[in-house]
């Protein structure tokens, strides 16, 4: 058993006097080992990772990405002008030959309750050229440390690709991780203002601040201490931004007093690993109350992940990697997939006699996850993508635990005609999508409210068959369902009704 | 080290998430655009039809087989319109343009032989002029049409002549369920536009005129015993 440090939480709520808040962290418990048997019945072949080499694999609400580099072959010639866009999963190699590395993206459709996942076409996605890539709706942001030149690559949408000198390239090839909040991106050490492309390295902010393994997530920037024997740092960031002239003049919060190793962070829930203790463990930061929790693990933790309720695991276990996916409260994993061990963990060879660019030899790392991007989870927890090393996967998680969802909706209705829904018990703010059946049809998309509720009209659609029919309430982030049957009365006397929408 | 011990509330993030989606779904559906109000659209009819018959009537009482329209006239508010054809989208029905009148061509055809009801439905406004404005008359939250006036539908087979029966204000929410409107009934002609209210920005009503087809017209080259 290990013996583990007790980290302190201070200041999550301003205590009048200052009175320091302590939480103390139970005692972990071993989970030996928590990876048992995959869950994850039928992933999805997103595309093929070749012998890229992943470097990068992002997933977001309706996008996969993962782009790599460092072919083993010859590189491809130099496109004169990188290119703005790509087709589903076409290879942007040339647009980005003088790095040697190549960005793919799809789109998918998530669950919605009655369709699995499926992909679709990419359409005007903002890819960069870069090997470390983050998107939101606004923007892609990518750095690429093995180009030439360390540069930022930006792509407002809709937008030129615009390139920025970085504060600081000194934090080695392959960690040059990138993240979006907002209208600001940190990338490394760098806290990058989107707007005006000026970056601070967050380690000369202060002596006692590193600028190492910060993280930028969902409204709140994380930075290690370095002084009083270690510790965790928090601020808020809005979604305009921080003013980076004033950043010495932010306001931190101690979170943890302790330095993991790994962090992740969304939507209040801190995730935290340290491979020295073979530790793991999260802090709920936006409930007070809520009891940190902490585990062993035998093997060492070489990243994490989190998105809503569900955090990822990834460990070397007897020469294999695995990822168990985890639910906040539950010891149990959801799903756990095993990563193939060639994924990047060994010493990749650049092909110096194919070489347009400078020959590189990039060591094996194992205090880095620059090798274990492999792994992303995303819609709040219901998409996990991962590769093997061959090929990029992606799957549906099973519903979250504890749903307790209800609706309301009229008995009887007419088709053509609309009817009421509401519903109780979603994941505050989570998409919504409502479903008639037999045939199903996503009558609405809409979004839960911050309590959990959602109420929207829909129209049952003309033409619908009399008879007895579900509608379904569906939340896309919990996969939550209530089910409720109307009967549709026979409109034979009549033409299904409309409504007119005529003002102007 | 400047790290002081401040609240941190990562509620007030979550808060401000929620607000922009509010303000998404907030945002107006395309027929519901705000714009200032603009004076209530003026109401005239027109003086009524000389008792003294055209020296040479230019139509005969014929046979109009069912036909597309492609007119709509009534000659009591000076209304004369070209129809455009529509289908519903998802339930509803929004004409794309606001000068003309539209006709829903999933249901109801004119002609002698009709087997459904005709459906003409337009926009109103009280910021612009609209296909169907000389209907309304928003100051007195009246509709101008009159039992007995006429409508002429054209065709390419002649003309169909309805006269006014009624007309009735709906809910727009009821309108869909409303089974009065929605019959099927050969013969009738429903007029649908939205009901304007002075100083209101969004209209919630529509206003449903009923007619009757009273008579089927052929120029008179082509007339045939009807």
């Amino acid at each position: 058993m290990f013996s583990i440090m007790i980290p302190r939480r201070v200041g999550l709520v301003l205590p009048a006097a200052l009175a320091l808040v302590v939480v103390t962290l139970p005692t972990a418990t071993a989970v030996a080992p928590p990876y048992e048997p995959v869950t994850i019945d039928d992933p999805v072949v997103v595309g093929e990772a070749g012998d890229l080499n992943l470097y990068g694999l992002e997933v977001g609400p309706r996008t996969i990405a993962w782009g790599g580099g460092l072919h083993a072959g010859p590189v491809p010639s130099p496109s004169p002008s990188p290119s703005p866009s790509t087709a589903p999963g076409e290879d942007l190699g040339a647009a980005v030959a003088q790095s040697g590395a190549q960005m793919r993206s799809r789109l998918y459709t998530p669950d919605l309750g009655k369709a699995a996942l499926s992909l679709g076409d990419m359409t005007t996605a903002p890819v960069v050229a870069a090997i470390d890539a983050a998107t939101t709706d606004e923007w892609a942001v990518g750095f690429d440390p093995l180009g030439p030149s360390y540069v930022l690559r930006v792509r407002h949408q809709g937008g030129p690709e615009m390139a920025a000198e970085l504060a600081t390239d000194d934090f080695g090839p392959g960690s040059g991780s990138v993240a979006i909040w907002g209208d600001m991106a940190l990338v490394g050490p760098n806290l990058v203002d989107l707007d005006t492309l000026e970056s601070v390295d967050l380690g000369t902010l202060d002596e006692c601040i590193a600028g190492e393994n910060a993280v930028l997530a969902d409204g709140l920037l994380l930075v290690q201490g370095l002084c009083e024997g270690g510790q965790t740092f928090a601020t808020e960031v809005p979604e305009d931004g921080l003013d980076l002239e004033s950043l010495d003049s932010l306001d931190w919060d101690v979170v943890l007093d302790f330095q993991p190793d790994l962090m992740a962070y969304s939507r209040g829930l801190l995730v935290f690993a340290d491979s020295k203790m073979g530790l793991y463990g999260y802090l709920r930061l936006d409930d007070p109350d809520a009891e940190p929790w902490a585990a062993t693990i035998p093997a060492g933790i070489d990243a994490l992940r989190v998105q809503g309720h569900r955090y990822v695991v990834v460990a070397a276990r007897d020469g294999d990697v695995v990822a168990g996916v985890f639910e906040e409260g539950g010891e149990a994993p959801v799903a756990v997939v095993p990563l193939d061990g060639g994924l990047g963990m060994a010493p990749v060879l650049f092909d110096e006699g194919a070489a347009a660019t400078a020959a590189v030899v990039i060591p094996r790392d194992e205090s880095s996850e620059m090798n274990l991007d492999g792994i992303a989870i995303d819609l709040y927890g219901r998409t996990l993508a991962w590769s093997d090393g061959e090929d990029v996967f992606a799957a549906t998680l099973p519903p979250l635990a504890g749903g307790a969802v209800t609706s309301t909706a009229p008995a009887t209705g007419k088709a053509g005609a609309p009817v009421a829904v509401t519903a109780a018990g979603l994941q505050p703010g989570e998409e919504v999508a409502v479903w008639l059946e037999s045939d199903p049809v996503l009558l609405t998309l809409g979004r839960a409210a911050a309590d959990g509720t959602f109420a929207a009209s829909v129209t049952l659609p003309a033409g619908t068959a009399a008879g007895t029919h579900s509608l379904t309430v569906h939340g896309v982030e919990s996969g939550w369902t209530s089910v409720r049957s109307i009967a549709l009365a026979a409109a034979a006397t009549g033409n299904p009704g409309l409504r007119v929408d005529t003002g102007r | 080290m400047r790290a002081r011990l401040v609240a941190f509330v990562v509620a007030g993030v979550v808060a401000v998430g929620a607000a922009v989606g509010a303000v998404l779904l907030l945002t107006a559906p395309d027929d519901d655009v705000v714009a200032p109000p603009a004076p209530a659209p003026s109401v005239t009819r027109s003086a009524p039809p000389s008792p003294t018959p055209s020296p040479t009537p230019s139509f005969l009482p014929a046979f109009v087989a069912m036909a597309v329209p492609e007119r709509v006239e009534i000659p009591a508010v000076d209304l004369d319109l070209a129809v455009l054809p529509i289908s519903p989208v998802g339930g509803r029905i929004n004409p794309p343009t606001v000068e003309e009148a539209y006709w829903i061509q999933d249901y109801g055809l004119p002609g002698s032989d009709a087997d459904n009801t005709v459906y003409l439905v337009g926009h109103s406004s009280l910021r612009m002029p609209a296909a169907f404005n000389p209907l309304l008359d928003v100051e007195h939250q009246d509709a101008v049409l009159q039992p007995g006036d006429e409508v002429r539908v054209t065709t390419a087979g002649g003309v169909l002549r309805y006269e006014v029966t009624g007309w009735t204000r709906y809910d727009k929410d009821g309108l869909p369920t409303a089974d009065e409107v929605w019959a099927i009934a050969p013969g009738t002609l429903q007029i649908i536009t939205c009901f304007q209210e002075d100083g209101r920005e969004f209209a919630d009503d529509n206003l449903v005129v009923t007619a009757t087809l009273v008579e089927a017209l052929v120029p008179a080259e082509g007339a045939t015993a009807g």
